[in-house]
This record gives structure tokens, C-alpha cells and sequence, in this order.
């Protein structure tokens, strides 16, 4: 037996993915199976006064039509229950004959064929009462903004708070202030698969459904509680995933193929329901990125010490609350970023609009908040005439520091040592202070080249006190030696090779060989929860719970069990929320996260496009299970974030989405991703994750964008506070007209 | 909006055109316009003629003064051309920036001709040589002008019953110098926020002999520039010459705001492509 992590094994997916055999929801079909359609609202705001689908339903070849009336409890949200399944009058929820942003569902049409459920689709008679839209989150905040759910008092959803020392003595305190209002965009998951799948009822009974998520269990309890059926009646598998990047956190249609199942089968019709959403309905009907405002004043001493950092933070969460708590949740902890402060003072807020829902996106708010925070430090750095790494070190946290919750992060904290590793790597040295010399040659007169720096820090999952747990099976096969593992285990693999890596590190819990590793994963029926496969956490969690299985599953062999079968659910370390006056909270995550980039750029002042030339990502992941796949994850989550900095616009106006196919909304291509990515991949063991791994997924998201606008700024001279730097704006900004 | 379609797939232009005068149906040829509008219901029809199997419409040939590109030359056959290339360079220019490999396999000259975008980008270039447009219908042929083929967005001089069959243009003189520039939002698969083709023509003491400069996306049809193009022409081509013709391009066009960029960032981009062009053809940069 040698050791199976720590190696860049191939992925065990690979084979089938390059030659097709493999099936992702779209591919997979069942015999007699019907198709369904949505009606979407296709209007971001109104009261759906009378809904008439006779003529849908006479239509030659609709199998059925279901609407509000037909949702036993017509209520959907991850954190709250705010947003019908179906929108439309006929249901015991109220206000759920209203709707708030385009994607909204009004209607699923079931049909012989995907024509016949379109053509049927069309035929609903839906008479709108428009209401005003509401669009720009910080006038919602008013007492006589219109509102998005007359049932709450405000559109604002949420307001965290924190409160360290005195922020305006900080300010007398300090010799230079920066204050900046900066807006960050929507962004759209592009994942390549648009939500498909199937729901029927399974041999058992069970109504079932099978689509891309990312959370199995917790599908099933959405749909449990929309169908108010019993959770062991409802089954959700994940075959393969087509990227998910946090766009399959909350349900697409999941909900809706579970109620047809339920009420065809109700009707004695056994008959299997398939949807395939287009890429338009795919990108109106998920949410997106949360749009930021964000204002920052922050002051320093001339010697380079933060002193005071004051925020407002306002996220605009669109037309539901979706996971906008945990998004929020972190960007008001990262929007002071990973230093020392004395005085810290945060607002942040969640508002509704009547925009695409705001949800999960690989970051999960960290990116916005860290875009405010290291522009922050480099301006203040600019100011004081200081190196922007050296202005960093001078403030960055290490062991024992306190950070703007008035606790210090968990026992090994590296992030001076990735920051320093980043900088070296990028052409800094240090003589007595940290510097570089130049910003490397320009192309031409027209063609500026510069260099930006910025670091972050994320948590490993969601935590702020919520009771994270992951579950794993161990089974143990064989006579005298073991012969063969099973793991039982529901973490999806979204497309970032954690079956793989679940299945290396089995087998050295064990102490077998990878190839004795047998994987029974995500599926309800066959496992128990093992939360989201997002927030960085997977890895982390999974490796816990298979290490404690495997040792109770030893201990078993042990004791001649045959085969040997363990259980185990892992908790991690508990957590606090924020405390709701101050903010102040004594661990709010139990590990973390530490990255650092030196990006270099070079922009053409005459056209306005930036492009990435240089991108050095210093991560400290921990361990890195599978370092092949780390490196994977590092550099598409760089190309991710290069489109979120540079490129991708998403444009909505009055409530509609301008650009709801990939002809109008650009993510990167191969000609557009940097030239060079050097991934730098730091091991510091945590001291609470299996074998040390930190998550990582995210990390590089984190300091992106900031350190794309610090390059640009060093390359023009000009601070750009939005993005993405579009020709346009970039243009604009450098006074070009 | 369910209906039924029959293709037809003629073997000679001639069926082709019979067809089209029996049925009025919608004309195909690669199919990457006409795929896409036909799903998002922007035309009705009951019959789409395939022109893919008609013989001899992809060649792309001399014939005497002048070049012929055949209406069905997909833009990967254009941008392998040994004849374009030493001739007219800046066709394999934009022929490798139209959409990606798959695009440049189906789509054809003809049809981005008789789609007719203002952002089109063989438009420009094709302007430029002051091509002319062979159409043809079941009683004979007609030749016209590009310029007055393109009439507005998606709008031409075709006939209700008329089938392009090819594109001619002079064979520019020995020596002269094409270039097709564009910026776009980002740098590859992508629809022209503004495009621009410039041709030129020096004599042995930098004096143009020929110059011509066209422009996409920035009016409802491309467009020339004869202001420019007559302020440069017999002139000793300077960087400050070049810099007084690339405003006067700016007023040539009338360009309109759109999910991909304003009038404003448009109108900076023509004299920015519009220099940049005649500064590389001119070798001055």
C-alpha cells in the first residue's frame, strides 16, 4: 500500500467525460417520459389578476397544466421561505399571485413533446396588474419604496452591524483618509450544462428527481416541504454535474418536477417528466452574482497604520432572499479585510429588487467585499508613499491579532507568509522595506503595462454559527485482508474532481490501495448529508467524516465485523453569529482561507482594452489532496474571475435582462483568459482540516479584482472604483471622452 | 407556432430558382443566421431551400481583371485562399475573426452579404473593392453594385424571388496594401462594435496612389469614407495626414447606442481603427 494523497491521480471521471459515455441530466431518458415548460413571468414586477389555461390544456397532446392551486404548500427559500413555487392566485400563501422578477414561475406545462408543451405554454392567458419596478437597491431602502413583499416592513432583508472601538476618533486619529464609493456587477454562472433533469417515481415510491445541484439533502427537504410529503418520500440524485460555481445552491426546477411527478402519479399517470432549460431560460430563471454598493472611508498614519475603516455595504439581493445571508455575511466581515484595525465600523445591508434574486457565486460575497478593502489598502498606500506589500505586512494579521469582530482567526494564520511568497515571486524584494523596482515596459506609446497587488482571506464553509455537519459511510470488505472499501458519500461532484479526491483520501484512511475504493455517492436513497458542495468546504468536511468513519470501520475490522461498516458525522468546531449590536463574535468560522496575486496588464489607451498578461496566485490550500486538481482549481477560478474583473457585463434595465444569451453576455475565451497563470500552491497545514487541507476553491477569486484595478491604476495612473473594465469604461474613465 | 417544414435541397441554380419562385421559401446556406432567427420565430416560413449542394458556388476564381468569390465560399475556404491572399489580404483577415472555427465552417460569404448587419464584417472589406453582386432569379441574372444592394439593417435590393449566386470585384493593382480592423468587447467570437477596412496603394516616393477606406457598425449599412479617402489621394502619406483623414472618418458615420457600446465610444473608435490602419498599411508604425 502506498499513499494515495498528496498525488496528481487522474481523475476517475476523465475517461467517460472525453469519450461521452458519461450522462449528465440533459443526456439521461426514460421510457414514455413526458416534457415540461415554463411559463416565466417575463415581467419583473406585477399582480397576476386571472390566470386561465383551458386552452393550454385542450391543446392536442398537453398531458397537464400546473399551477399555484397545485403546490400543497406554495412557499420556497433556503434561509426563508419568501418565493412561490408557482406564482399565481389559487394558493394559501400570500401574496403569491405576485411577481418580482422576470424568472419568476408562473405555470408548468406537461406534453407528449417539448414543442406541443411550448406551443400549450404560449396559450396561458395570464392578465398582469403591473406594479412599479423597483431597480436601484439603496432607494429601496426608503420608508416609501415600493414594496417587494408587502407582508415584511422594508425591502431591506438584512443589516449586520459591526462595531469596534471609535471609528471618528481613528480618524483624528489618522494623517490620511480615503473614501470611495465603489460598485461592483451581477455576474452569470455560464455553467456549460443549463439546468435539466427529470422527476418520476421511483420503485419505491419515492417521487424522485434527478438533476445538477449541489446540495442533495437539501433539495429534498425544499421539495418534502413544498410537496408536505415526508422526507424518506422524496429521492434526489446527482448524476453528472455541469458546473455549478454556486448557480445550483438554490433550486431551478427541481420543485416543479417534483409536483408533477407527484400529481400525474395522484392521477394514476406514471409517467416520468423531463425539462431542458434553454441557455435564455437558464439565465432568467437562476440567480446571479450580487450586485455591491459599497462606500468606504478609511484612514491611516503616515508610518502605514490602519487606524479606521468604515463601511457601508449594500448588496442588492433582487426579488428573493435566496442565500443572500451567507453572501452578506461575508462581505461584511471581508470588506475590512485581513487587518489589524482598531476601530472598525460596518453597515451592511441586504436589499430587495426587483432584479434577478442575487444568490451563491463562487466567493460568496468575499469578492465584493474585498474588491472595496484592497482597493482601500492600495490607495492608501499610493498616498502615504508606501509600497502596496509593504503596507500590508505592516497591518496584516498573524496569530493572536484580532480582526473586526474582536477575535483572532483560528491558529495558523499564514497570510503574511502567502502575501510575502506572492510578492517575491512577482518581482518584489525586500531591503529593509518591501519594494519593486518598475512596472516593466510598455508596448508601445499606446500600450501601458503595470502591476497590481492585492491579497484575501475567505472562511471554509458557511458557518456565523450555523450547524455545519457532513456524513460519511465506511464499509469495509473482505476475509483476512481487506479486499475492498465502500464509501457511502453525498457530496456532488459539481465538476471539481471531489469523487476523486473523496475516493484518495478513503483509501489512505484506510491504508488501501486507490483502485480497492468502491464509491456510492450522491444519491439520497444510499447516503445521509453531507452539505453543499460549495463555500470552499468540501474537501475539508468530506475528509473529516471518511477519516472518522474509516477509524471506526478499522476498529470494527479489529473486532472481526465482517464486513466492517462505521458511520460517522463530522462537526466541525462550533461557531458564533454576529453579534446583532456590535457584530462582535468569538469564532465565526472554524478555518480559513489565504491567498495573494501580483496581476500585470497591459492597457491600450486608445481602445480601452485591458488585457491580463501576468497572473501569480499564491494559495495556501493546506494540503493539497490531489495537487493536479488544485492547480486546476486555481486556474479556472482565475479565468472566472478575469471575466468578472474585465469582461462580463450583465445588463439589466427596468427589471429586464439585456443580455440573456452568450452573443450579448461575454464571458471569456481562450483568446481572452491571461497569458500566463503561475499557480503557487502553499501547504501550512490547518490544524483542524483532514491531513491540513484548507479549502481553496474560491481563494482566487478573492483579490482579483482589486488587483486587476490596481495594475490598471499603475499602468494609467487612474483608480477605476466599477468594473467590469469594459473598453468603455475604461475609455471613459482615462478622459477619452 | 407549430408547423410543418419541408426542405428542399436543388442540385442547379436553376432548380433552385424554380423552387424559390414555386414556394417563396426561406433561402439556407451554412445556416448560421437562419438557425438562430428561425428559433427565435423572427421569420415564418413553410419551405427552407438549402443551397449547400449546389455545385460550383464555392469557388473562389480569376476571371479575367477580375476576383469571383461563389455566394456558398464558407470563410474557412476564404481564409486558406493562396489567390485571396496574395490579393486581397484583408478578406483572410476577417474571414479568421467571423465567430469561431465551427462558424468559419458553415458560414458563407453569400449569406452575410444578403443578411446584411450593419455589423456584417465581410461588409466593409467588400465595399472597399467596390464589389459588385450577381443575383439571379429562373429568367436570367442581374449585376449591381454592393453599394446599392445594401439598403438598411437586414435590408437589400433583392428581389422577392432573386438568389445571390456571386460576389466580383476588380483585382486591386499590384502593390496594394488591405487590412480589415474591428473592436469588439472582447477579443474572439464576438459582434463588431465598429470594423474598418483600409486599402492603399503607394507609389515608390509614398505618394497614394489609391486609397480607400470603409466602416461597419457605426451607420445602418456600411459605409465608405469619399472625403477621407479624397483628402488623402495624391498625397504624401504622413502621420499627420493620416491623423486629419482618421476625424474626418468620424463624421462619416451616424452610429446609435447599443448593449454593446455607445455612439460616443463608436465615433472614438473609427478614428482610432481608421489610424491605426493606415499607419500599418503605410508601414508608419
Amino acid at each position: 500500500m502506498t499513499e494515495t494523497i498528496g498525488k496528481s491521480l487522474p481523475r476517475i471521471d476523465a475517461y467517460g467525460k472525453v469519450t461521452g459515455e458519461t450522462l449528465y441530466p440533459g443526456d439521461i431518458d426514460r421510457p414514455n417520459q413526458a416534457y415540461g415548460k415554463i411559463l416565466f413571468a417575463r415581467r419583473p414586477h406585477a399582480i397576476i389578476r386571472s390566470l386561465d389555461t383551458s386552452k393550454a390544456q385542450a391543446l392536442e397532446g398537453v398531458v397537464a397544466v400546473f399551477t399555484a392551486k397545485d403546490v400543497p404548500v406554495n412557499e420556497y427559500g433556503l434561509i426563508m421561505p419568501d418565493q412561490p413555487v408557482l406564482c399565481g392566485p389559487g394558493s394559501d400563501k400570500p401574496f403569491a399571485e405576485r411577481v418580482r422578477f422576470v424568472g419568476d414561475q408562473i405555470a408548468l406545462v406537461v406534453a407528449e413533446t417539448e414543442e406541443i408543451a411550448a406551443e400549450a405554454r404560449d396559450l396561458i392567458e395570464v392578465e398582469f396588474e403591473d406594479l412599479p419596478v423597483v431597480t436601484d437597491p439603496v432607494a429601496a431602502c426608503d420608508s416609501d419604496a415600493e414594496l417587494l413583499h408587502p407582508d415584511k416592513e422594508s425591502n431591506i432583508l438584512l443589516h449586520y452591524p459591526i462595531r469596534k472601538g471609535d471609528v471618528e476618533k481613528g480618524f483624528e486619529e489618522a494623517d490620511v483618509i480615503i473614501e470611495t464609493e465603489y460598485n461592483t456587477p451581477a455576474q452569470e454562472h455560464a455553467y456549460l450544462a443549463p439546468e435539466s433533469g427529470l422527476g418520476y417515481i421511483d420503485d419505491e415510491g419515492r417521487v424522485t428527481v434527478e438533476v445538477a445541484g449541489q446540495w442533495a439533502h437539501e433539495e429534498q427537504e425544499e421539495i418534502a416541504h413544498a410537496l408536505d410529503l415526508p422526507l424518506d418520500k422524496i429521492r434526489v440524485i446527482h448524476p453528472a454535474i455541469g458546473g455549478a460555481f454556486g448557480g445550483r445552491e438554490d433550486l431551478s426546477i427541481q420543485l416543479v418536477l417534483a409536483l408533477a411527478a407527484y400529481r400525474l402519479n395522484e392521477r394514476g399517470i406514471d409517467r416520468p417528466v423531463k425539462i431542458i432549460w434553454s441557455r435564455e431560460e437558464s439565465i432568467i430563471g437562476h440567480h446571479k452574482r450580487h450586485p455591491y454598493v459599497i462606500r468606504a472611508k478609511w484612514g491611516a498614519t503616515k508610518e502605514g497604520k490602519l487606524v479606521a475603516a468604515k463601511s457601508e455595504v449594500i448588496a442588492d439581493a433582487g426579488a428573493y432572499a435566496y442565500t443572500s445571508t451567507k453572501v452578506l455575511g461575508n462581505a461584511t466581515l471581508m470588506v475590512s479585510g485581513p487587518y489589524i484595525c482598531p476601530n472598525v465600523h460596518v453597515d451592511s445591508y441586504a436589499v430587495y429588487t426587483n432584479h434577478v434574486p442575487g444568490g451563491a457565486f463562487r466567493g460568496f460575497g468575499g469578492p465584493q467585499g474585498a474588491f472595496a478593502a484592497e482597493s482601500q489598502m492600495n490607495k492608501l498606500a499610493e498616498v502615504i508613499g508606501m509600497d502596496p506589500v509593504e503596507f500590508r505586512m505592516r497591518n496584516v494579521v498573524r496569530d493572536g491579532d484580532e480582526i473586526a469582530v474582536q477575535s483572532p482567526l483560528p491558529k495558523g494564520v499564514t497570510l503574511d507568509e502567502v502575501i510575502e511568497t506572492c510578492a517575491v515571486a512577482g518581482g518584489w524584494q525586500k531591503n529593509g522595506t518591501w519594494g519593486r523596482d518598475g512596472k516593466g515596459t510598455d508596448t508601445n506609446k499606446h500600450i501601458k503595462r503595470g502591476v497590481g497587488f492585492a491579497a484575501g482571506f475567505k472562511n471554509i464553509g458557511f458557518s456565523f454559527g450555523f450547524p455545519e455537519r457532513c456524513w460519511a459511510t465506511i464499509e469495509l470488505h473482505g476475509d483476512s485482508e481487506i479486499e475492498k472499501v465502500v464509501l457511502h458519500h453525498a457530496g456532488s461532484d459539481v465538476g471539481q474532481g471531489a469523487h476523486t479526491v473523496f475516493k484518495q483520501m478513503a483509501a489512505e484512511a484506510v491504508g488501501v490501495d486507490f483502485d480497492k475504493v468502491e464509491l456510492l455517492v450522491a444519491d439520497t436513497a444510499v447516503t445521509g448529508d453531507s452539505g453543499s458542495s460549495s463555500a470552499s468546504r468540501m474537501t475539508f468536511m468530506a475528509g473529516n467524516a471518511i477519516r472518522g468513519a474509516a477509524e471506526l470501520a478499522l476498529q470494527k475490522w479489529q473486532d472481526e465485523d465482517r464486513p466492517a461498516i462505521a458511520e460517522f458525522n463530522y462537526n466541525p468546531p462550533a461557531t458564533t453569529p454576529y453579534d446583532p449590536e456590535t457584530g462582535k463574535s468569538e469564532k465565526p468560522n472554524f478555518a480559513y482561507g489565504y491567498v495573494a496575486e501580483v496581476i500585470v496588464v497591459d492597457v491600450d489607451t486608445e481602445t480601452g482594452h485591458v488585457h491580463l498578461v501576468d497572473v501569480i496566485c499564491a494559495n495556501d490550500v493546506g494540503k493539497a489532496i490531489n495537487p493536479q486538481q488544485v492547480v486546476g482549481q486555481i486556474e479556472g477560478c482565475v479565468v472566472q474571475a478575469a471575466g468578472y474583473a474585465v469582461l462580463e457585463n450583465f445588463i439589466q434595465t427596468g427589471g429586464e435582462v439585456q443580455t440573456a444569451m452568450f452573443s450579448n453576455y461575454l464571458i471569456p475565451t481562450i483568446l481572452d483568459i491571461p497569458d500566463r497563470v503561475q499557480s503557487i500552491v502553499i501547504e501550512n497545514a490547518d490544524e483542524v482540516g483532514p491531513w491540513g487541507v484548507r479549502g481553496m476553491s474560491e481563494m482566487p477569486y478573492i483579490p482579483f479584482a482589486p488587483a486587476v484595478t490596481a495594475a490598471v491604476h499603475d499602468a494609467t495612473g487612474v483608480w477605476f472604483d466599477d468594473f467590469p473594465l469594459t473598453p468603455e469604461r475604461v475609455l471613459r474613465g482615462l478622459g477619452k471622452f | 407556432m407549430m408547423h410543418e417544414l419541408r426542405l428542399e435541397t436543388p442540385r442547379s441554380l436553376a432548380e433552385a430558382s424554380r423552387i424559390l419562385k414555386e414556394t417563396g421559401g426561406k433561402v439556407i446556406a451554412g445556416g448560421t443566421d437562419v438557425i438562430p432567427q428561425m428559433r427565435d420565430g423572427r421569420f415564418e416560413a413553410n419551405t427552407l431551400i438549402d443551397l449547400s449542394r449546389l455545385p460550383d458556388l464555392d469557388t473562389i476564381k480569376e476571371e479575367g481583371d477580375f476576383i469571383v468569390i461563389g455566394a456558398l465560399a464558407n470563410y474557412t475556404s476564404i481564409r486558406q485562399s493562396q489567390l485571396l491572399q496574395e490579393t486581397v489580404p484583408m478578406l483572410l483577415e476577417v474571414a479568421g475573426l467571423v465567430g469561431g472555427l465551427q462558424t468559419q465552417n458553415r458560414g458563407t460569404i453569400g449569406g452575410n452579404v444578403v443578411n446584411a448587419s450593419p455589423a456584417g464584417d465581410t461588409l466593409p472589406p467588400l465595399l472597399a473593392l467596390n464589389a459588385e453582386v450577381v443575383l439571379n432569379n429562373s429568367d436570367g441574372e442581374r449585376t449591381i453594385p454592393l453599394s446599392d444592394f445594401l439598403q438598411g439593417p437586414g435590408q437589400t435590393a433583392i428581389a422577392p424571388h432573386e438568389l445571390l449566386s456571386e460576389i466580383r470585384f476588380q483585382k486591386p493593382p499590384a502593390g496594394t496594401k488591405s487590412t480589415f480592423l474591428r473592436l469588439g468587447n472582447r477579443r474572439g467570437m464576438v459582434i463588431s462594435i465598429v470594423s474598418a477596412a483600409t486599402m492603399l496603394l503607394l507609389d515608390g516616393g509614398n505618394k497614394i496612389e489609391e486609397v480607400r477606406i470603409a466602416l461597419g457598425a457605426v451607420a445602418p449599412i456600411p459605409i465608405r469614407c469619399p472625403e477621407a479617402e479624397a483628402l488623402l489621394q495624391g498625397q504624401v502619406l504622413t502621420e499627420a495626414l493620416i491623423e486629419q483623414a482618421a476625424e474626418m472618418t468620424v463624421k462619416a458615420g451616424s452610429p446609435i447606442d447599443d448593449v454593446r457600446g455607445t455612439a460616443t465610444y463608436r465615433q472614438h473608435g473609427i478614428k482610432v481603427l481608421v489610424r491605426r490602419g493606415l499607419l500599418k498599411l503605410g508601414g508608419l508604425r
